[in-house]
């Protein structure tokens, strides 16, 4: 029995993952940071961060491909035992912190939006217990929870632009240059770490059929998030404005506050509350899965089941570190940053390797 | 010596700390079956006409060498030498015996192997063969095969074969083997008509015809007509002796159907395999019977059709069924807990039915029954969550009509589910969700409530549970009737006083109602349970809570399989639809059996299902 629980994922299983994993921080602050970066031309920075981690998995399919095995197998081949446990370890706590700091914003946005009297320890405890049965569930049950779930995530989005049409400013997309284009591209640069997750379909390769599924599940899932995010930046920019629109902490729920369509169905926002609070907590489940499993992998621990709840506790109490919001907001911002490493670095450097090391065994051969 | 609480302890630490996987053997997961495809892949292409053209020459040597003995006979005699030579022509004959014997086997499987029917055979051996293949006897316990030697002049050998549950045994005691049988030994039955004869004088039936081929052999068989096959004719002799239960049994008790069938299964086993038998006239159609409970001894019947159902599917029903240690088994409910994947969990993880039509559309789908002596309920396997919510009738009625009351039936398996939550949440935690007018209205009904909305729902949730259960107890129509009197008369009353409000009386009335139309009594039970799981949760933190619950309960439906096969496929995993899922399409429309049974066949119809339409009319057009 396979110990891990992956079970056999397709292209749907694959796109609810990546899906998870890639699209909760519409719902946050991400959003307004990059409206205040750029201004009207936001949309080019989105697309600049959406297509290099796709262009960076697929050098990683290549590398996958070149040498057999898991992602620590692949590494130690390449870079050295050493050099492979920094990589897995560096991944693991990129995506272990990222479940942390999601567990934190959107407990305390659910303390701001919904539940103002609940103790912010329960919801995080609440949260935690949640994602750590989902966790536990495994891989295979945690992405057909996701491909079940997606109509709902993105038709509660595509729903929420619809209704908020009647409020859009065209006017507020111009000066169509923003902060300059050459803003958008560095800050599209910088910024690819929102997308990171993109690389777990690597990670996971054994469970989905061949390399082939791993690049269609990435092209299709990428650009339906480039079109659904830029869709969703845009009709923010359109109703707010980039002064107003910078300065909102939450802009799904600011979107959804605005939704009046007659005096029986006004004050929608409370019921969109299932919609972000499952965006949430699968990412949140995703991210901790992803680097629960790489650490098993790395320590080649017979199961993972065991540690799934200690992950949990983990995130929990990483997540209560942060003395409040804006310090969270702050560390989150880092850890995007931290993530290029992840994107850039450890990539090119196996990329490169993979590459050397195979003219190298042809040139061998032909001798 | 006992463990004390501290060795215990030190135990429990050092298990946690020094953890090790239970190593457990794989799950049974329902793959394809490749057997078939990997043997014709392991052959060598020319391996088969080698084979055939061995057999032939075989053949060939055979009758070339009766060909010389029968000269050398004939010979003989026009010489007169039968007197010299009688020995060496005995041994020659027993040569000849010989050869036959070690052909026989290879003509058997030729005359099987050839794409159209098998014609009845002169060889009783090899017509016995030909029907064990076609209903896979020994296996197979539904067919009788009845060795008789009717007396006379000279002596035959017959095959009497009809289906046990769909021929009466006494119509085939008084008609078929009693005027055989006792028949005197002394007068002479040679006639070149041996079967007119028999058919004329001997069999004292209402219809008794002749048959050239197992087409009409199987045919009679499935029907309930016992068939008659003698030793050195070519022909067959169908008898008629239909005796299986119809319209005698009772109409289904909980799952009633306006417009399909009318029968239910009772508490005899072989009248049940009858029952479907009578619906699904297929030489296909495996009954296995495998003997459950070491004390009980109760037989459990598998039913499937051998050329649809998944092989590895039924081998692992089989070994489940078989594997099965206990004192007795004496429902088909008791029988589920020894079989199914998840037993602690309470999601029906088979499609449980008093129905013979729905087992036979089922099985025609390729999935497995499972029916138990003594319980008029059997098992259909595998089944996802989407199945369990068809109903009977959903094919006897007009798709569209179908789709509506699919639909109905998925939102009130939601408000089953959801809607005390939804209330208890919203008028908790969302107010701001409810329009304003609504909003005062539940206020000024609740001003006067002492207990807070979740008691409420408590309360009447309990209260309608025991409306539901003490309808059932109390016997006869006085249930139903107390029970609506009961319902009426303590809402009113709680009302009254004050103790609920009216409109907790409407949530919960509601919800009572809603979980009705799910057509699985044990998925509607599933739900209620759920149902307190979410007022817990909803009490505890609102929607928010609720969104939770439903993630997880998501979660735990994705990871479940029943005998193998995902509970939420087609939809998780995505597999190909076969047009019958939430929604349906028409009957004509549905090419395919669904895919994720990895059927053996798994073309249900051609594509274009209604040739008809596409050929002329006859007589006039409308010019």
């Amino acid at each position: 029995m396979n110990a891990y629980h992956m079970g056999k994922m397709g292209t749907a299983e694959g796109i609810a993952l990546i899906f998870a994993l890639v699209i909760p921080r519409v719902f946050l602050s991400g959003l307004s940071d990059v409206i205040q970066e750029n201004g009207q031309i936001l949309w080019l920075t989105m697309l600049i961060y959406n297509m290099i981690p796709l262009l960076v998995l697929f050098m990683m399919v290549y590398v996958n491909k070149s040498v057999s095995g898991d992602i620590v197998a692949v590494c130690q081949y390449l870079v050295g035992k050493t050099g492979a446990w920094l990589i897995v370890l560096a991944y693991s706590g990129m995506f272990l912190g990222n479940s942390a700091l999601l567990l934190r914003q959107y407990a305390e946005y659910t303390l701001t939006t919904s539940l103002h009297q609940v103790d912010f320890q329960l919801v995080v405890v609440w949260y935690a217990v949640t994602v750590g049965i989902i966790c536990y569930l495994g891989v295979e049950a945690l992405c057909r929870t996701g491909y079940i779930m997606l109509p709902v995530m993105v038709g509660g989005i595509i729903l929420i632009v619809v209704m908020v049409s009647p409020f859009c400013v065209v006017y507020n997309l111009t000066p169509w240059q923003g902060n300059g284009i050459m803003t958008a591209v560095r800050s599209g640069i910088n910024s690819v770490g929102f997308n990171l997750g993109v690389l777990s379909l690597v990670f996971l390769s054994s469970a989905f059929q061949n390399a082939k599924t791993i690049k269609a599940i990435a092209i299709y899932t990428m650009g339906g998030i480039v079109v659904l995010r830029i869709m969703f930046a845009l009709v923010y920019t359109m109703v707010f404005g980039v002064a107003v629109g910078s300065e909102k902490a939450m802009p799904f729920f600011e979107l959804a506050r605005l939704v009046y369509i007659n005096q029986y169905i006004q004050r929608i926002e409370a019921l969109f509350i299932l919609v972000w609070a499952i965006v949430g907590l699968l990412a949140i489940a995703s991210s901790l899965y992803i680097g629960l499993y790489l650490i098993a992998v790395l320590l080649k621990l017979p199961t993972m089941r065991p540690i799934v709840p200690l992950g949990a506790i983990v995130v929990t109490h990483l997540a209560m570190l942060p003395p409040d919001i804006g310090y969270t907001v702050r560390v989150d911002q880092l850890l995007i940053r931290v993530s290029q490493l992840g994107i850039y670095i450890f990539p090119g450097i196996l990329f490169v390797l993979a590459l050397v090391k195979k003219r190298r065994g042809k040139s061998c051969s032909s001798d | 010596m006992g463990q004390n609480i501290l060795n215990k302890t030190f135990t429990s630490i050092k298990n946690l700390l020094v953890y090790q996987p239970v190593r457990l053997p794989d799950p049974f997961v329902l793959d394809e079956t490749q057997q078939d495809g990997k043997n014709a892949a392991d052959q060598p292409p020319l391996a088969g006409l080698a084979e055939s053209l061995r057999q032939f020459e075989a053949l060939l040597r055979y009758g070339e060498r009766l060909g010389i003995f029968m000269k050398k006979t004939i010979e003989v005699l026009r010489t007169g030498q039968l007197r010299n030579k009688a020995d060496l022509l005995k041994i020659e004959y027993m040569a000849l015996e010989k050869q036959q014997a070690e052909i026989k086997a290879l003509m058997l499987s030729n005359n099987n192997s050839e794409g159209g029917e098998p014609v009845i055979s002169t060889s009783l051996e090899e017509n016995q063969k030909i029907i064990e293949d076609i209903y896979t006897l020994p296996l197979n316990k539904d067919v009788v095969i009845r060795k008789l030697t009717i007396p006379g002049q000279p002596v035959i050998k017959a095959l009497l074969i009809f289906m046990d549950g769909l021929a009466d045994k006494k119509i085939v005691n008084m008609t078929v083997l009693k005027p055989l049988m006792m028949r005197p030994a002394r007068e002479e039955l040679y006639s070149a008509d041996l079967v007119g004869i028999i058919i004329e004088e001997y069999l004292p039936s209402g219809q008794a015809s002749r048959v050239g081929s197992f087409k009409e052999v199987k045919q009679a068989i499935n029907t309930g007509d016992a068939v008659l096959l003698f030793d050195g004719i070519g022909e067959a002799v169908t008898v008629e002796t239909k005796g299986f239960e119809h319209r005698g049994v009772d109409r289904p008790a909980t799952e009633q159907s306006v417009r399909g069938s009318q029968n239910a299964f009772t508490e005899v086993l072989r009248v049940n395999t009858a029952l479907i038998r009578s619906m699904l006239h297929s030489s296909d159609l495996v009954t296995e019977m495998i003997p459950v409970g070491e004390r009980g001894h109760s037989n459990c019947a598998v039913m499937y059709l051998k050329s649809v159902a998944n092989r590895e599917l039924v081998a692992e029903v089989r070994r489940r069924i078989k594997g099965i240690s206990t004192d007795l088994i004496i429902d088909s409910g008791m029988l589920e807990h020894f079989i199914i994947d998840f037993p602690q969990n309470p999601f029906p993880q088979t499609l449980s039915t008093e129905r013979p039509d729905r087992v036979v559309a089922h099985l025609a789908e390729g999935r497995v029954a499972i029916l138990v002596d003594g319980s008029p309920f059997g098992h259909i396997v595998p089944v996802s969550i989407f199945t369990l919510m068809h109903s009977a009738d959903d094919f006897a009625l007009h798709y569209y009509y179908t789709n509506i009351l699919r639909i109905i039936r998925w939102i009130c398996g939601f408000i089953s589910m959801l809607l005390p939550a939804t209330y208890l949440a919203i008028s908790t935690f969302h107010q701001e969700a409810i329009p304003t007018e609504l909003l005062l209205s539940i206020t000024a009904a609740r001003a006067q409530v002492p207990f807070p909305t979740f008691l409420e729902i408590l309360l009447m949730e309990f209260s309608f549970e025991m409306i539901r259960e003490g309808g059932l107890r109390i016997p006869g129509i006085l249930g139903s009737t107390l029970g609506i009197v009961g319902a009426i008369i303590l809402g009113q009353a709680a009302v009254t006083a004050k103790i609920v409000s009216p409109i907790m009386v409407i949530v919960i009335a509601v919800t009572g109602l809603a979980s009705y139309s799910i057509p699985e009594y044990r998925l509607a039970s599933a739900f209620r349970l759920l149902r307190l799981a979410f007022i817990f949760l909803a009490m505890a933190m609102g929607l928010v809570g609720m969104g939770c619950g439903l993630l997880v309960f998501t979660a735990v439906l994705c990871s479940m399989k029943s005998f193998g096969m995902p509970y939420m496929a087609p939809v998780a995993p995505k597999t190909i639809p076969g047009g019958d899922i939430i929604l349906r399409t028409p009957a004509h429309m549905q090419q395919t059996r669904p895919d994720e049974l990895n059927s053996q066949d798994v073309i249900r119809q051609g594509t274009i299902s209604r040739p008809w339409t596409e050929e002329p009319p006859r007589g006039g057009g409308d010019s």
